[in-house]
Order: C-alpha cells, then sequence, then structure tokens
C-alpha cells in the first residue's frame, strides 16, 4: 500500500492533523508547554505535555505491533532542562521538518501493520470486502489501537472521525486496507500520541484539590518505571478506578516493577542523568587514541548500564555503592582500554563478562569508566574541569557557572607547554586568573582526581613525562587519588539528595516545586536514607506516593480545550472500547 | 593508592603487582627460585609477521624480475602470438589472461594448471639476490658465500636464503624498515580471520631503575584462540586479552636471554599455523627469535630458521594468475628458484627441503591467560610442550 499525497489529500486528514498538531504545538508555546496554572510555590504538582522521547515511541510501536515492524526516519533532538531530557520534552515543540518525518515514519508504520504480512495478525478483523469500507472492522481496529497509543480510550467523536476517515480513504484508493493504514498514519502523528498530554480531576478525597486522571496516572507510572506506554492491564486498572485506590495503585506498581521491564526504566532515567545522549556527538582524536573506535563508544555506555542495573536492580545494593564498586562488565575492547586481563567466552560475538576490578588497580566506581571519564573530556585530552563540573553538576545536582565569554584558554589548552607538562600545573597557571579562579575552584580538585585516566579511559600515571598527581578535595573530603574521590562522592549528601530528586524529576517531568520539594528532601530523602538507599525502595516510594500524581487546578477555561474536553469525555465514561 | 611509583610499567598500568604472582609460582615450580618474586610476564600480540628484507641497490645486479606486462608479452609470444595479436591481448590487460597464464603447463602434450605442476613448464630462471645483508641468524655456524651479515647485530654468516630467492621481485623487496608489499598483504588480509600468535616473556627482572636486566627468562610462542582486533588506525588493538589454544602443538616454549633490552631465544623448533591465504603452517627448525622490548610495550625483532620450501611455493601458488599480474610474480620461477636455493635436511635423493630464511615480527601489549595453567608453567628450555607431553 502506498500512502501518497494524493490518499492524504483526498480524505484531508493528514492536513487536518498537521493543523492540529501545530496548533496545539502553538498553543503550548504561548502557556510554556506545561499547562499549570499557578506559580511555582503551588501546593501541587504541574501537569506537563511531554513529546515522546526516541525511545519510547520506538518502544511503543514495538509494544503495539511487534519488532517486525521496523521504523526509518529521524527523530527530533531531545532538550535537556534541570538536568534531564524528560523535563526538556516539557520544552520542545515539533518543527516543520520534525513533523516530516513524523509523517514519514507515520506512513511507513502504517503501512506494515496493514500489509499481507502483517494484517492477520496486527489488524484481527477481516472486512467483508477488501475493496470496500467495513465499519465494523474498522471500529475494532481502530479502537482497539488508538487506546494503546492514546493511552486513554478514543472518544466517540475520535472514533467516528477515524473510521470516517478510514471509509472515505478506502472508497478513494480502493483498497480496503489502504484507507485503514491511511487512517493508523493520522493518528501515528497527532498530538495525543505524539505527546504525553496529562489530564486532570479534581481529587474527591481533598476538596478543592486535583489530581491526574487515571489514565494520566497510568501513563505517568509506566513511563515513569517501564519507559513505555502502559500496557492493556495498567489501562484497565485505569478504566476501572483501581488506579485511584491506594491499594489498586500499590498493586500495580509492584506488578511493574517486578517485570523485567523495569531495567528498561532504568536504564532510561540513568541514560538521562548521566547524560548519556553526549555519546551521540562525542569524538576522540583517534590518531593520538586508535583504541578508540564506535564500538568502544558503544561498549563504553553499556558497561555502565550493565554496571548499575546489576548493583541496583539485580544486588539490590547500596546507591552510594555505584562510586566505589570494583565490580562491572567489561568486553574485549574495554578491558584493553583499561589495561585489564579479562577471559571471555569463545565464538560469542561481542561478549560481555562480569569483571571484578583487582585491588591493585585503579578503577571502582563509574567515575573511572570510560562513560564518565571519556564523555566528559575533549576529542585529544582529558578535562579535569571539564569532568570536575560534571561530576557536580550530574552526580551532585550543583550548579557550576558557566565561563564568562573573554577567557584564555590558551595556557590549557597547550599540552606541548615543557613548563607545564600536567593539566594541575597549567590549570594553577590557569587560576591566577582571578576572574577563572572562582569557578576552577570547585571543579579542579574533583576533576585533577580523574588525570589517571585520559581521554578515553585509559590508564596512565605520568603525562609528559611528569607524575599525575591524582589528589584533591570535594566539599571538605580530602583524598590522594581517584578511588579516594568515589569514597567522597560516596560518603556526600548531595549524592543522595541528587538521586532523589532527579529521580522525582524523571518521573514527574518538572523540577519539584516548593510543596513538591518538602517532601521530595523530606520523606522520600530520609525513607531512601533509613532503607540503606535501595534504588527499587525510591522508585516504589516515589511510585506509589501521593503527591507524584497531585495537580495544580486547571487555568480558568482550560477544561474548555479540546484536549480537557477530551479528558472530560473520557472521565465522562463516554469510552467506546473497554 | 598512589600509582606514581609505577611509571616503570607505565604502558600496563596495574598489571606489574598482578604478574608477580603468576611469574613466581611459575618459576617456582620450574626450579627457577633464584628468580625473585619480582619477576614480570609480558605478553604480546603478534601485529606483524613477514619476511624480512634489507633490499640493497646493487643485489640484484641484472634488475629486478620483469613486470608482468612483460612476462606475459613474452608467454604470448612463445605461445605463438604475432606482434600485433599480442598487443590486441594486451590492450585488456590484465583482464582475460587468467587462462594463458594458469593452464601454460604441459605434461605430455596436453596443457595444464601450472601452479599445481610447476615443473610442467621449463625453469625460468629468475633473477635472484646476489647481495649480502640481510636480517638473520648465522643458523649452521658457517659463513660461506651465500651467506649474509645481518645489518643490526653485525652477526655474520647469516642464512637467509629465502631472500636470495624472492628478493629480486620488486613486491618482495624493502628496506629502511617497510615492510615488502606481498608479505605485507599477506599478513594484514589473513589476520583479521585468523586466531591471533601472541607471544609471553616470563621471569623478567628490572633494575631500581626500572630497566630490564640482563638474564634467563621463558618465552612462549602461541596461537589464541581469538583473532586481533584491529582499533581505529586498522593496526591491531593493544592490551587485548587472550587465551592460549590448548592444542599443544599451538604452543612453542623455549628459554631466552636478555641482554641489554633485547631477548635472543636458545635454538628450537617453531610451529605455528597461520592461514592458506599466506602460509598454512609455519614451521621452522633451528629457530632463533630475537626481539627487541621496548619501553611503550611493543616488541619488534626477527625470527630465523629453517623452514620447508614447498608451503612457501604454495603460498605464492595459491594467488595462481591473480598474483602473476598483479604482483608480478613468475610463480613456477619462483618453484625452481627455493628448490635450487633450499639450504638444510635433505631427502633421500639429495634434495633439501628446507630452506634458510628470516621474518620480522612486531608485536603489541597484551594480556595472555592459560586456560590450563600448569601445563605450561614451569616449563624451561629449548622443549615444546607438544614435546613435554608425548
Amino acid at each position: 500500500m502506498k500512502m501518497s499525497g494524493k490518499g492524504r489529500g483526498m480524505t484531508g486528514k493528514g492536513m487536518m492533523r498537521r493543523l492540529a498538531l501545530c496548533g496545539a504545538v502553538a498553543a503550548l508555546c504561548l502557556t510554556g508547554f506545561t499547562g499549570q496554572s499557578k506559580a511555582d510555590g503551588d501546593a501541587a504538582g504541574q501537569v506537563a505535555m511531554r513529546r515522546l522521547t526516541q525511545d519510547q515511541y520506538k518502544q511503543i510501536i514495538n509494544d503495539i505491533f511487534g519488532p517486525t515492524v521496523t521504523l526509518g526516519g529521524r527523530f527530533e533532538p531531545d532538550l535537556r532542562d534541570s538536568g534531564l531530557l524528560a523535563v526538556g520534552a516539557a520544552q520542545v515543540s515539533v518543527t516543520a521538518a520534525g513533523l516530516e518525518q513524523y509523517d514519514l515514519m507515520a506512513r511507513s508504520i502504517a503501512t506494515q501493520v496493514v500489509d499481507e504480512k502483517h494484517r492477520p495478525l496486527l489488524v484481527g478483523c477481516k472486512p467483508a470486502s477488501e475493496t470496500a469500507p467495513d465499519d465494523a472492522c474498522s471500529k475494532a481496529f481502530l479502537s482497539k489501537v488508538g487506546k494503546l497509543l492514546y493511552r486513554r480510550p478514543l472518544t466517540q467523536h475520535e472514533l467516528d472521525a477515524e473510521v470516517a476517515a478510514a471509509n472515505a480513504a478506502t472508497v478513494k484508493t480502493g483498497s480496503f486496507y489502504n484507507g485503514l493504514g491511511l487512517s493508523l498514519a493520522g493518528m501515528l502523528e497527532a498530538p495525543e500520541f505524539l505527546f504525553r498530554q496529562e489530564a486532570v480531576e479534581p481529587d474527591p478525597d481533598h476538596a478543592g484539590a486535583y489530581r491526574l486522571d487515571a489514565y494520566s496516572k497510568a501513563s505517568r507510572l509506566s513511563f515513569f518505571l517501564w519507559n513505555a506506554a502502559p500496557d492493556p492491564e495498567l489501562l484497565a486498572a485505569a478504566q476501572n478506578g483501581d488506579l485511584n485506590s491506594s491499594s489498586g495503585l500499590k498493586k500495580q506498581v509492584d506488578r511493574l516493577m517486578a517485570s523485567p521491564r523495569l531495567e528498561a526504566g532504568v536504564r532510561a532515567f540513568f541514560g538521562d542523568m548521566l547524560a548519556f545522549d553526549g555519546f551521540s556527538t562525542l569524538a576522540k582524536d583517534t590518531t593520538l587514541y586508535p583504541k578508540f573506535t564506535s564500538q568502544v563508544l558503544r561498549d563504553a555506555q553499556e558497561q555502565t548500564m550493565r554496571t548499575i542495573v546489576d548493583h541496583l536492580l539485580v544486588q539490590k545494593a547500596d546507591y552510594r555503592d555505584l562510586f566505589t564498586t570494583n565490580k562491572t562488565f567489561l568486553t574485549p575492547l574495554l578491558a584493553s582500554i583499561y589495561k585489564v586481563q579479562a577471559s571471555f567466552p569463545e565464538g560469542v560475538q561481542d561478549p560481555w563478562v562480569a569483571f571484578e576490578y583487582p585491588a591493585d588497580v585503579p578503577q571502582a566506581g563509574i567515575l573511572t569508566e570510560a562513560s564518565f571519564v571519556g564523555l566528559h573530556s575533549h576529542p585529544g585530552r582529558s578535562s579535569a574541569t571539564i569532568r570536575g563540573k560534571a561530576l557536580r553538576t550530574v552526580l551532585l545536582c550543583q550548579k557550576v557557572p558557566d565561563p564568562p565569554g573573554n577567557v584564555n584558554f590558551n595556557l590549557v589548552q597547550d599540552t606541548n607547554n615543557p613548563n607545564y607538562k600536567t593539566a594541575r600545573q597549567r590549570l594553577e597557571a590557569h587560576r591566577t586568573q582571578p576572574s577563572c579562579a572562582g569557578c576552577h575552584k570547585i571543579m579542579d580538585p574533583v576533576g585533577l582526581a580523574m588525570e589517571n585516566f585520559d581521554t578515553i579511559g585509559g590508564f596512565r600515571t605520568t603525562e609528559n613525562g611528569a607524575p599525575i598527581d591524582a589528589s584533591g578535595e570535594l566539599d571538605g573530603a580530602k583524598f590522594s587519588d581517584v578511588a579516594g574521590l568515589g569514597k567522597a562522592v560516596h560518603d556526600n549528601p548531595a549524592a543522595t539528595a541528587c538521586i532523589v530528586n532527579r529521580v522525582y524529576e524523571f518521573g514527574a517531568g518538572h523540577a519539584p516545586n516548593k510543596s513538591e520539594t518538602e517532601w521530595v528532601r523530606g520523606t522520600l530523602a530520609k525513607d531512601f536514607a533509613s532503607g540503606g538507599y535501595k534504588f527499587t525502595d525510591l522508585l516504589k516510594d516515589v511510585a506509589t506516593s501521593d503527591v507524584f500524581y497531585r495537580a495544580s487546578a486547571p487555568q480558568t477555561g482550560a477544561l474548555d480545550t479540546p484536549k480537557a474536553k477530551l479528558a472530560s469525555d473520557v472521565t465522562g465514561n463516554q469510552e467506546v472500547q473497554k | 593508592m598512589n600509582y606514581s611509583h609505577l611509571p616503570k610499567i607505565k604502558h600496563r598500568g596495574g598489571t606489574f603487582v598482578r604478574t608477580v604472582a603468576i611469574c613466581a609460582a611459575g618459576f617456582l615450580a620450574a626450579g627457577y627460585a633464584a628468580h625473585s618474586a619480582q619477576a614480570e610476564t609480558r605478553g604480546y600480540a603478534v601485529s606483524w609477521f613477514y619476511m624480512a628484507a634489507e633490499s640493497q641497490n646493487d643485489d640484484c645486479p641484472d634488475g629486478t624480475n620483469p613486470l608482468s606486462e612483460v612476462m606475459v608479452r613474452k608467454l604470448l609470444s612463445e605461445k605463438g602470438k604475432t606482434p600485433a595479436e599480442i598487443d590486441f591481448i594486451m590492450k585488456d590487460f590484465p583482464n582475460n589472461l587468467r587462462d594463458t597464464l594458469y593452464m601454460r603447463g604441459k605434461i605430455d602434450g596436453k596443457p595444464v594448471n601450472v601452479y599445481i605442476n610447476p615443473t610442467s613448464v621449463p625453469d625460468t630462471n629468475i633473477k635472484t639476490a646476489k647481495g649480502h645483508v640481510a636480517y638473520g641468524f648465522n643458523l649452521d655456524g658457517k659463513d660461506g658465500p651465500n651467506d649474509f651479515v645481518d645489518p643490526q647485530t653485525n652477526e655474520h654468516g647469516v642464512d637467509d636464503m629465502l631472500y636470495r630467492a624472492v628478493g629480486c621481485f620488486g613486491t618482495q623487496r624493502a628496506s629502511g624498515g617497510m615492510r615488502p608489499t606481498y608479505p605485507a598483504i599477506q599478513w594484514d588480509t589473513t589476520r583479521d580471520q585468523m586466531p591471533a600468535w601472541i607471544i609471553e616473556i616470563s621471569g623478567i627482572e628490572r633494575d631500581a631503575n626500572g630497566k630490564v636486566k640482563d638474564g634467563d627468562v621463558k618465552v612462549g610462542f602461541y596461537r589464541a584462540t581469538t583473532p586481533v582486533t584491529r582499533n581505529a588506525a586498522g593496526d591491531p588493538q593493544a592490551d587485548m586479552s587472550f587465551t592460549v589454544d590448548t592444542n599443544p602443538r599451538m604452543q612453542n616454549v623455549v628459554h631466552a636471554t636478555i641482554q641489554n633490552g633485547t631477548l635472543v631465544t636458545d635454538p628450537f623448533e617453531f610451529y605455528l599455523v597461520q592461514d592458506p591465504f599466506a602460509v598454512a603452517e609455519y614451521h621452522f627448525k633451528q629457530t632463533r627469535v630475537r626481539l627487541m622490548l621496548n619501553e611503550d610495550g611493543t616488541a619488534k625483532g626477527v625470527l630465523g630458521g629453517y623452514e620447508p620450501w614447498l608451503p612457501v611455493y604454495e603460498s605464492f601458488a595459491l594467488g595462481g594468475s591473480t598474483n602473476e599480474l598483479n604482483l608480478s610474480i613468475d610463480t613456477p620461477g619462483i618453484y625452481y628458484a627455493l628448490r635450487k636455493l633450499a639450504d638444510a635436511y635433505p631427502d633421500a635423493s639429495g634434495q633439501n627441503q628446507y630452506i634458510s630464511a628470516s621474518y620480522w615480527i612486531e608485536a603489541v601489549p597484551a594480556f595472555v591467560s592459560h586456560s590450563n595453567a600448569e601445563k605450561t608453567a614451569g616449563i624451561a628450555g629449548p622443549v615444546r610442550l607438544a614435546q613435554m607431553h608425548q
């Protein structure tokens, strides 16, 4: 089936979709995309309209249509805000070029879904005639798929419109499946699919307060724990009201957390927090560092992910030990980068093995992995400053000001200056400039502790023939090497406060406002500590809390918006598909 | 932890301490108790192995062997083609000449594959190298008129008749540290799929300044279970981990002496499987290896020994007409030259079966592990494991 412009033009549906999407985006631009009604000091959390990330989009398509339906096209770049892409997702729109890509992907997916290979399984029903409209089959398919795509049942109005579009396209193209595919393509580029739209409703337990409606709650929960849209069981729990009870919510949280799919959620969170999106543009000078290949780049990210997943989900160990653990996972290439000996299974492509660093090697904790020291370095040399800044901003959630615009970096960048052989010497000279000294004081003592690692993570004891001094200090804790730095991060209260805050932000899609902050810094942080800093406990505490699903009051007139109308339709039991 | 005390082994950060225990165990078991607990083991992956050449301007006094175009014209002429016919055929050179070349042999008047039957054509008496400069070793203890002087060690009586045989083909010539074209192509083509060759040197001691001390060491030449991995520059990745193939025929262990940072083995028998595209199996008798252990962790040196000349011929013949046309190799000519210049181990007829040869070895640092450590621990001297387990 070909979905040409002619097809879209015939029904006018593609144009309508575009207008709807662009209209929604334009409206969001004016309101800051969040839909919140009050200032940050509101007692309840903001509701947001977050664009699906690449991984979420791919996962949803995979979940609904299976792995044999492939994706093409490019995604719009994500935006990092408040340290997370998950927060930035509420700040982004869709550009014209991005819409073209969504359109391409939508039509490609829809074409595959209704092709002869997939239609028996994915469409599920057969039309009375393959050349004529069939309301029953169209309705059955579009309502089933629409519920999964929009993360809520379609309103009657929506379903009628989709069926009508499919019928019109069927008449024009002479093919039921072409018509059905065109309607599906339209849904795949609809703002209801591309954006996670949250709807609010009055909270019956707290007069005058609001909460996310059950479907929005299901979405927030599912994307938080699985980085995916709600599955049918979770949607059912939303539909029958279970999610609005503490026991029903806990039951679903337990189910989601017991699933292997929790790993995807944890990977998504840490990939976001650790800014692994930076790997997509990471480059190294392979003339100087020929060990660095694209495979090393992939392995470096995966090493840290495997370390995290094993440590936090499998071992259920103390989060802080991620900075000191000598347990990790290696590939042959990573072992060569770190210059450690490891045994790998034979005949296995890209083998991974669990590895425990010997006591006499410096590697310990994720700070010493290539995903950190390599990601936060220059292409041809390490950077104590960038690493120090990354440690403070990424892992401790501290703010480090940007450098002033008129800084002279010549001294720092000249690694061949015989008077300043090591980064420490160069930075000491650089810090004599008063405008630089202030910020470098908080970055360099941390970053210089990682100088035993070159720009790709390879271990070294000297730079330009001069011994490297890796001693330093972090918020009063002094150490002599990177292992000491790991211990200092482990013991630093900011590290645990940071992860608690980031987890909440990741799930909620916004930085906590005043009342949320009180709960996050208070109850949530204390429970995390008293439970031994178990990451899964932290996830569960957030996922089962009331705070996580509270919403601020809608803006005056907001309920009259199409978005609110749809929500009203749904919550008003006008849904058509159960 | 302060690692600034480790610059001695800066290229292998952290390996020093770990290797102490491994080495100590092995050597104590072998009666090497004299080696202190400071003994160090270093591993290498062979990045290059190719025929050594230090070609001189005057070692082919009659010029090098002709390029393939000249050789083909001569062949066509011998087949009775007229100059005009030859010009017409050569317009498409080097295409459409495969049959002309490979079926040029004659047995009982019938055309045969010349690469399988190299004596089916007369000896073309290819030009052979006449010089006296070549890397290697004096394998037979004599200094004769056909012998060379090693430009690196000034050793006289160096035996390297392989270079004499093929040294006047342009693709076999090199000097000044360059690799001869064809041998380099052979190794480069095969190393992605052939299990890596690895070297393990144990018993290395260092002085207070970190310099490698003179003394006895044990050297293992092994085949690994996995190939090398290329880095971004296309060279083998350094510091990879390899496991020794448990097949004892893939293990050669020999005593060696280090002097001034250069290791020289005792004579030993060397056997390692390579790849049929080059030489399927390398087998050297009376082998000696000289390796310079560089402070950056790499090693480079020369292997000399007597190898069967027929597999060497086969390595050229395997390429057939492609080799002859593109590399200007006269394959049957090489057969005759190797047979004539072979200089050791005669058969009953008196025909020498082995030819002296020298090869460069280049290696990058690697980690070597033994899946069955006791098999090699403690074995010292010019004894192959294969012999130990017989």
